[in-house]
């Protein structure tokens, strides 16, 4: 690698050429470009980046980096470290609290040691869990799994009767009409005594 | 040095946990056609003997693993009680929970049972012939 220059194109003058013909090349280049005739399409289009520019091999250009690229022509990354940098800190907002809560939970109270139930005690439904934070839970958040069967036990128990009822209704409804002697299928007929009878006494003939 | 000073802190609040006992409660086979709360307490039961056997299971799969672990190369020889003891807990297994799927239910299981002693009446009966 050849030492920081800061004399461009110094490397020229050793063999001889000065800095003016490379300007003179330029200055060449420059009006070639300009006097190229235009063609009639491009100015119809109107845009003046549809002229073809010189091959880049024939023009003379100088870099003051000496072959490295200074200006690298990129898409922004600004919005992607914007983004990355919020999600990190609004994760670690809540996330660093939280890890700290449970590190001393797990190092000043521990978790709880396996015991056999002793005689006449009834443990409470919390007592059956060993990390603290769960037993927490389970003690002020959650219901206790005995609640939760007895529901389900009750709701059963109410269909079932539910169900028993209507299958006797159904039953009964059979019975009653086959029957005739329920309260159900009764029928209001004509009272007997305001039926005429006096035409009925002779017959026709 | 750390571990006893954690202990040392954990010392002053000691609590503890037990393990559930559930009663046995009458099979799917005890209770009267229609009672639904009988039906509903066997289900609990199967579910949660389903639960133990499969903790069984992988307490089986455990042994043998630490045993292939310990053994190193020459576990073919050296684990072969570990191996026959989970060879017959996953025949076991698989022929009481075998393809009952994730809907299973007591019901089903008592179902596959009865087909499993149709079909070992049907193996006897053919054998008794022959």
């Amino acid at each position: 690698m050849a030492p920081a220059d800061f004399r461009p194109c110094d490397h020229w003058s050793h063999r001889g050429v000065s800095k003016m013909v490379v300007l003179s090349v330029l200055r060449a280049a420059a009006a070639l470009v300009a006097r190229r005739p235009s063609h009639k399409l491009q100015h119809l289009a109107g845009n003046s980046l549809l002229k073809a520019f010189p091959a880049a091999s024939k023009v003379a250009v100088r870099h003051g980096s000496h072959g490295k690229q200074i200006f690298v022509v990129k898409s922004s990354q600004y919005y992607d470290t914007r983004f990355l940098r919020l999600l990190t800190f609004y994760t670690l907002l809540t996330g660093i609290p939280v890890a700290v809560f449970v590190t001393f939970v797990n190092i000043f109270i521990g978790e709880a040691e396996l015991a056999e139930i002793p005689e006449d005690y009834v443990p409470e439904h919390w007592e059956y869990h060993k990390h603290p934070i769960t037993r927490w839970i389970a003690r002020y958040l959650y219901d206790p799994p005995e609640k939760g069967y007895e529901k389900m036990m009750a709701l059963i128990s109410i269909e079932e009767e539910k169900a028993d009822l209507r299958l006797k209704q159904l039953e009964v409804r059979r019975l009653m009409r086959e029957r005739g002697d329920g309260a159900w299928y009764q029928y209001e007929t004509l009272d007997k005594n305001l039926i005429d009878n006096t035409h009925k006494s002779n017959p026709d003939y | 040095m750390l571990p006893d000073w954690v202990e040392r802190q954990r010392e002053k609040n000691k609590f503890y946990y037990y393990h559930r006992h559930f009663r046995r409660v009458p099979d799917l086979t005890d209770c009267t056609l229609g009672d639904f709360l009988c039906y509903y307490e066997a289900e609990m039961q199967w579910r949660r003997d389903y639960k133990v056997d499969q903790e069984i299971i992988k307490i089986l799969q455990e042994r043998l693993r630490a045993c292939q672990q310990r053994e190193g190369h020459s576990y073919v020889q050296n684990c072969a009680k570990e191996l026959e003891q989970f060879k017959q807990g996953a025949k076991g297994y698989q022929s009481r929970y075998g393809d009952l799927g994730a809907y299973a239910s007591g019901r089903k299981c008592l179902m596959k049972q009865k087909h499993r002693m149709i079909e070992e009446r049907e193996r006897e009966q053919a054998a008794s012939e022959a």
